[in-house]
């Protein structure tokens, strides 16, 4: 839930130019040139920042390093890892949130996570430069989303900026097509494109292995372990927690992963901390003890309450 | 785990005084990058200007 809040709170925030609605208009002040740290396309009329990806691209076309856009991703990435991705990424979020629909749900094969080091480094990078156009844009669903659907509206609304734009190429057609197709698959698997195309995911995922926040695992201290009756001392392979992690991970094998999006659902079963690496290593932080405790207590208190529930009622001997 | 992940492990993180050692090497070099990407480069000018909006993004070119 308060994860929830957060992720409203972000979209809010990264597309704040209200008085676009109204006036069927869109940023265009300076602030256009700050790269946010998630996917958030700069063509959203609310947007008030810029994509890193559309960013990123554009620097490749103009034949220049992308220190800017490096710099920026890099300095969130050593504090936080991919952070963002858990708990600020309006894309992210709109993935769980069809994923709640209820469609049939399956698993996909774990070797397509490395798609998207291949969307990063062939669409990103060499075909921008070898044809000087933004690919990933052209087929980005994001970018269909939050720019071309808005657009679409904003030019039946008689909008200035919409004026002469014609949505009919074939290239609108496939964005469309790209994100039809990526909704059904959203409904059916945890956030598909994070896992498998996002190239800022990618990116920032680098990040988490030395970042500054980590994530750990006690798994002595899980409390459905607890609950199973292994009494604290091993993982009871139960995966509770992995079915709760949005990316799909195993996350007593996987925790540490450059997919971790740090949304810290798997905390609430007390065998996984966040911590902050300093270099002390260490066995999590005072706050992850409390939490893990809190959670022992409450699968201890639900355990006892599930036997006692299915407690045969004694024979009545009179 | 997949390779690439088993990969910077192995160079990050057989002891937490190397996983620091390359988070203090990271904040220098993407502190860096920052800095010379803002003084040295048309940045702002490129996305503050001109067309404001991608026509790629929104599919219509
Ligand atoms: S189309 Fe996608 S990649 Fe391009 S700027 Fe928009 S959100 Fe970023
Ligand atoms: S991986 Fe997902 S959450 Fe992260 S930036 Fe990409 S779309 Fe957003
Ligand atoms: S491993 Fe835990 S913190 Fe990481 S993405 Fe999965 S549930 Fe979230």
């Amino acid at each position: 839930m308060k994860r929830r809040i957060v992720q409203f709170i972000a979209l809010l925030f990264t597309n704040s130019y209200f008085v676009a609605i109204p006036r069927a208009t869109f940023y265009q002040g300076a602030l256009k040139g700050v790269c946010v740290p998630v996917l958030n396309c700069y063509a959203c009329p609310l947007a008030w920042g810029s994509c890193p990806i559309g960013a990123l691209q554009h620097f490749v076309i103009i034949r220049q390093f992308p220190f800017y856009v490096l710099g920026i991703l890099g300095l969130v990435g050593v504090f936080v890892g991919r952070f963002p991705c858990g708990w600020l990424c309006p894309f992210g979020w709109f993935q769980e949130i069809v994923y709640k629909l209820k469609l049939p749900k399956f698993s996909a094969p774990n070797w397509l996570r490395h798609m998207k080091y291949v969307v990063l480094v062939v669409v990103c990078g060499l075909v921008a430069w070898w044809t000087y156009e933004p690919w990933f844009c052209k087929i980005c669903p994001a970018g269909t989303l939050e720019g071309g659907l808005p657009w679409l509206l904003w030019q039946a609304r008689g909008s200035e900026g919409a004026e002469g734009m014609s949505f009919l190429t074939w290239v609108f057609g496939l964005k469309v097509l790209i994100l039809a197709a990526l909704v059904l698959l959203m409904g059916m698997m945890r956030r598909p494109f994070c896992r498998f195309v996002c190239p800022l995911g990618a990116l920032l995922g680098l990040t988490n292995k030395f970042s500054l926040l980590q994530m750990d695992t006690h798994l002595d201290d899980c409390a459905i372990a607890y609950a199973l009756g292994s009494d604290f001392k091993n993982c009871a392979s139960c995966m509770h927690c992995s079915k709760d992690c949005p990316m799909g991970l195993k996350v007593p094998e996987e925790i540490g992963s450059v997919d971790c999006i740090r949304c810290m659902n798997c905390t609430s079963y007390g065998s996984v901390y966040w911590k902050m690496n300093l270099g002390q290593g260490g066995r999590g932080t005072d706050r992850g003890r409390a939490e893990a405790a809190a959670a022992r207590g409450a699968a201890r208190e639900a355990a006892t309450a599930t036997e006692t529930a299915e407690k045969p009622e004694a024979p009545d001997s009179s | 785990m997949c390779p690439l992940s088993k990969a910077i492990d192995f160079l990050v993180k057989p002891d937490p005084a190397r996983t620091a050692t390359f988070f203090v090497i990271g904040l220098v070099v993407f502190e860096a990058f920052l800095i010379v990407g803002l003084v040295t480069e048309h940045f702002w000018e490129t996305l503050s200007n001109g067309a404001m909006i991608c026509l790629s993004c929104i599919g219509v070119g």
